[in-house]
């Protein structure tokens, strides 16, 4: 913006201030409804303390799994044509178009124990269910679509010139993607990750259907919160309050990192 | 004070939002005058009459094989939504109308009269708690017993759902009985691989193999289910009598249709329409308080 407020500038500054009040008006009523001194007493409480540090190291774990199963899919779709790719697009969309527990109760019954993949790995001594694989299977998969579609923006943006150029060049094909295609999609992939960790960060109802609920195991922070709503409204508001915290912090944190590294 | 959310939230949430929205920035919360109690989203146009049941989540088969009899009877459309007890409750708290509330405890049913929230309610149901295995048993559970014995998975309720909360005070009743002796709850709970919110998802958790064994409702073994898991024995001495109550809640819109209902379901007619495919005692000497004179 340029200082002048003209009444096109007038008119964005009026709807993005609208799209920020619809936002954020709910969540400062949330907040509102805590009491700060039950906040601060809650912030010891091992469902709190636990459920968080399980959040984190599930997503630790589940998004860079998105990233390396996302990433080839997502090159495939920006830089390939090939036959069936509109329904391979349309394949990936899927998740987000279903309810998450349509998704938790497609996990659950492929890997219980008389699901076909479970009953498999119920040979081998393996058992997914009630552990903590289900939460990051169950992130993976809420997850992984946005991602790809971010990270596929990201690779399409690379102009194929500049590749041209650095294969006349001489550079090698891997070499190329590394310098040149990378670099240059680094924007999309990253945004990719951002919204992955927000999505697993937030996933519960895929999470609750497929995983169950039992603390330090499969009892993440949006899972707490839901049963801590079951339970009494305030237990819940005020776990919902400091996921809120948390999860802005990351998200932020994140951001004023990236733009602080010279890339 | 737990409960606080309602009102000082809700109406700091209308001024805010409106100052907001209309003014661009927050003014000073105005006065909000009128009830305290937020009046929930206003319903989609219903027709004139028609009747809106919470019912807990145990209540789904009796209700839903009530609902045809109820509709011809009262000559009104009848909407039924079954959730966690705990979870219903939450929602009149916040301003849900519902014209009749059937928890799975008398608890709840209690939380809603000392809040004034709830009218006219009373016990009206009993049913009981049954330990489950999935079809064929896959772990070789025999008695109740085992729980503490034996390496398995079992999946119970929440604590504050009632099915939760029956099944804890089973537990407990165990440990006071030498045929499992003292420790028997906390052998058992470890066991537990996961809590759920109600009791369905309990349910789907043993139909689909996920779990070894877990505590439902016998109303819940009904139809299909029957095929589905199979059933051990729990000692009368430890058996725990399950209530249901009913009431009409303090934000119902057709409060005489509520009421209506209630008196159709306790009627011959509406009873013979649950007990024909669901399981439930009805408890012979209830009756509507209003109908008391």
């Amino acid at each position: 913006m340029d200082g002048r407020l003209s009444p096109r500038n007038a008119f964005l500054v009026l709807m993005a201030a609208l799209f920020v009040a619809f936002v954020t008006v709910p969540l400062i009523c949330m907040v509102l409804g805590v009491p700060l001194a039950r906040l601060g007493r809650y912030l010891h409480d091992p469902m709190v303390v636990d459920s968080l540090a399980l959040t984190l190291k599930t997503t630790l774990i589940s998004v860079p799994i998105v990233v390396a199963l996302g990433s080839p899919l997502a090159y495939l779709l920006a830089r390939r044509e090939f036959w069936g790719k509109q329904v391979l697009d349309a394949l990936v969309d899927l998740p987000m178009s279903m309810p998450p527990v349509v998704m938790g109760f497609a996990l659950l019954m492929t890997f219980a124990p008389l699901g076909p993949i479970g009953s498999v790995l119920k040979g081998m001594g393996i058992e997914v269910v009630f552990t903590t694989a289900a939460v990051i299977i169950a992130q993976v998969m809420m997850a992984a679509p946005l991602y790809v579609k971010a990270a596929r923006t990201g690779f399409e943006s690379v102009d194929d010139s500049l590749l041209r150029a650095s294969l006349v060049l001489g550079a090698s094909r891997w070499r190329t993607f590394l310098r040149v295609t990378l670099p240059l999609s680094a924007g999309g992939v990253i945004t990719g990750v951002i919204l992955a960790w927000a999505r697993a960060a937030g996933e519960f109802c895929a999470t609750i259907t497929f995983a169950g609920n039992m603390p330090k195991t499969t009892q993440t922070a949006p899972v707490a919160v839901f049963v801590g709503v079951n339970q009494d409204l305030s237990v819940g508001v005020t776990l919902a309050t400091i996921l809120l915290a948390f999860s802005f912090a990351v998200l932020l944190g994140a951001r004023i990192l990236l733009k602080r590294s010279p890339r | 004070m737990t409960r606080c959310v309602s009102s000082t939230a809700a109406s700091a949430c209308v001024a805010l939002g409106a100052g907001l929205l209309l003014a661009g920035c927050p003014r000073q919360p105005a006065q909000t005058t009128g009830s305290a109690r937020p009046s929930g989203p206003s319903s989609p146009a219903q027709p004139a009459g028609t009747v809106v049941v919470l019912a807990a989540a145990s209540l789904t088969e009796a209700l839903t094989a009530f609902e045809p009899h109820a509709e011809k009877q009262l000559g009104a459309e009848v909407r039924i939504s079954f959730g966690g007890s705990q979870a219903l409750r939450t929602s009149i708290e916040q301003g849900n109308a519902a014209d009749v509330f059937a928890s799975a405890n008398m608890d709840h049913i209690e939380a809603l009269q000392k809040a004034d929230l709830i009218a006219d309610a009373f016990a009206f149901a009993h049913s009981k708690l049954a330990f489950i295995t999935p079809k064929g048993n896959p772990a070789g559970i025999g008695s109740l017993a085992d729980l503490a014995t034996r390496d398995l998975r079992l999946v119970i309720a929440v604590k504050d759902c009632p099915a939760g909360k029956y099944t804890r005070a089973l537990l407990a009743a165990c440990d006071k009985d030498p045929q499992f002796g003292a420790g028997f709850s906390e052998k058992a709970l470890s066991k537990v691989v996961s809590e759920d919110a109600d009791v369905k998802q309990v349910l789907s958790k043993v139909t689909l193999g996920a779990a070894d064994a877990a505590f439902v409702y016998d109303s819940d073994l009904t139809g299909e289910v029957q095929g589905q898991v199979e059933q051990i024995p729990i000692p009368e001495g430890v058996q725990q009598l399950v209530t249901y109550g009913i009431g009409i809640p303090a934000t119902a819109k057709n409060p005489q249709g509520g009421r209506q209902f209630v008196e159709a379901l306790l009627s011959e007619g509406g009873k013979a329409a649950v007990t024909e495919t669901a399981i439930l005692d009805f408890i012979p000497s209830a009756r509507p308080p209003w109908t008391a004179d």
